[in-house]
């Protein structure tokens, strides 16, 4: 066999082996979107999104509302729960939703609030941090341990804010003094950005800057790791190794004039029934035009590697914010938040057949 | 005459400020500091640690001559949460109406439209008031 047989046959290794990463790619068609028409309710930014029974609670961060919005027979805008304020029952900037046993968690700028299903307000405790990632299961809050000088890296609340305990271990290296104009809470904020997702089991901590995945059960106790940041390719390879050049160097916040550049691999993620969907930024890090598509991949909770990858094709400037899956008749529905400039809308995908 | 008029102007402005460094602090707040206790940290408005406001409260970690003054909104479990939050060693006491009165005349007399904010307060060795910051 001479030379350029053999470079040509380990071209084709590699491709086959690519090929069998992702051994079913699916394309992702839009069926719905809303608004529909002129008069529909006009979003202020959307960024986080749970779907419970035939439902989709949307994040509506500047009006300090959730959207409620029936999701199947396409989608329809219900009612919203919500009254603006820092007091007892009202909501102030809402970042995040989590909804466990017929209760709605959310995080905002400064507290815990649990709602019902219906908006019915039931409780609330304090919080001093504006982390956002958490995921509320078996009555239990678990969030990313805020506090610098801590190096566990999930906490455990009880719906009453009782501190419960402390777990996992946080894995990146920080030089807090290389960092000038930005303390080491925003520091962390940014190093340990991510999603924290639970299935009542388990639950699971992905990181966005660097990718680790880290699987945990209830009691805090280990069972699997993984890295997603090469499941995006170039893309999610580029970021790490960008977020790791801030990590070890540092950053001056006035030298930057006050942005702080910082690449997530992903934009969100979804735990549902068996796999674990994550969403790429559909933008190389550091280029200002995004790409045409936007990869949505499958990892098996159990193994943590991935299953499945989809395709949705978009144009250059949208962006997809956040996303929910469910299931309807046996059909995948892909439940995107997809930004334009400064509008946002809501917009069903379904597999391509 | 000029002299005069820009005095009662200065008077008239800092009249709020002045009446706070007369008027002194609370008797259940007075009786609370010692001569050591240089600060005095108000929190009633939001804190975020991501925000000035938390890295304000941050670096007071570890420091036991502050005293912590907290509304009756904040149960014991936000207490004790940020207290894990912000290594906070210093006494943590819930305010009352006369501490309210007091946060009205801050705000009066730095100018903030809504009283509910964070305040740091420095103390002389009389227990009077030296200076008032919002953070």
């Amino acid at each position: 066999m001479n030379k350029k047989m053999k470079i040509i046959l380990v071209i084709m290794l590699i491709y086959l082996v690519k090929l069998e990463a992702f051994a079913q790619v699916g394309l992702l068609i839009k069926k719905d979107a809303y608004p529909k028409k002129s008069g529909d309710h006009d979003f202020k930014p959307l960024i986080d999104f749970q779907i419970e029974d035939s439902y989709l609670y949307a994040v509506e961060n500047l009006s300090h509302k959730i959207l409620i919005f029936s999701i199947f027979n396409g989608l329809n805008y219900v009612k919203f729960i919500g009254i603006p304020g820092r007091g007892n029952g009202e909501i102030n900037l809402p970042t995040a939703i989590s909804i466990c046993d017929g209760k709605i968690a959310i995080k905002d700028d400064n507290a815990f609030s649990f709602f019902s299903l219906e908006g019915k307000f039931i409780n609330e405790f304090k919080t001093y941090s504006s982390k956002r990632q958490f995921t509320f299961t078996q009555g239990k809050i678990f969030w990313f341990n805020s506090n610098p000088e801590d190096g566990h890296l999930i906490e455990v609340y009880s719906q009453e804010g009782k501190r419960l305990f402390v777990f996992g271990e946080k894995f990146i290296s920080l030089n807090f003094s290389n960092f000038k104009g930005l303390g080491a809470f925003s520091v962390e904020k940014f190093a340990y950005d991510g999603k924290l997702l639970s299935d009542n089991e388990h639950v699971y901590y992905i990181n966005k800057s660097l990718g680790n995945l880290i699987k945990f059960k209830l009691d805090g106790s280990k069972v699997l790791e993984a890295n997603i940041g090469k499941i995006f390719e170039n893309l999610g390879e580029k970021a790490t190794e960008m977020n790791k050049l801030w990590m070890e160097k540092g950053i001056d916040i006035e030298k930057e004039k006050g942005i702080f550049r910082y690449y997530p691999i992903f934009v969100d993620a979804y735990l549902f029934e068996n796999e674990i969907y994550l969403a790429d930024t559909g933008r190389i890090p550091g280029e200002t035009t995004g790409n045409e598509v936007v990869n949505f991949v499958a990892l098996d909770k159990n193994t943590l590697k991935p299953n499945r990858k989809y395709e949705l094709r978009k144009e250059k400037n949208d962006n997809v914010i956040c996303f929910a899956v469910a299931k309807e008749k046996k059909a995948l529905a892909f439940i995107v938040c997809m930004r334009t400039d400064d509008r946002s809308s809501v917009i069903e995908y379904r597999e391509k057949n | 005459m000029l002299l005069l008029l820009i005095g009662c102007i200065i008077l008239f402005k800092q009249y709020p400020c002045l009446v706070i460094k007369i008027s002194g602090l609370p008797n259940e707040i007075e009786n609370k500091i010692n001569y050591y206790n240089e600060n005095i940290l108000f929190i009633y408005g939001p804190i975020c640690a991501e925000c000035s406001s938390g890295e304000t409260l941050y670096s007071f970690r570890k420091k036991d001559n502050i005293l912590f003054i907290v509304p009756y909104s904040l149960n014991l479990n936000d207490i004790n949460n940020m207290k894990e939050l912000f290594l906070l060693k210093g006494e943590i006491m819930y305010g009352d109406n006369d501490t309210e009165s007091l946060l009205k005349k801050f705000a009066k007399c730095l100018r903030i439209d809504e009283w509910k904010r964070n305040y740091v307060v420095k103390t002389k060795r009389n227990k009077k008031i030296f200076d008032v910051k919002q953070f």
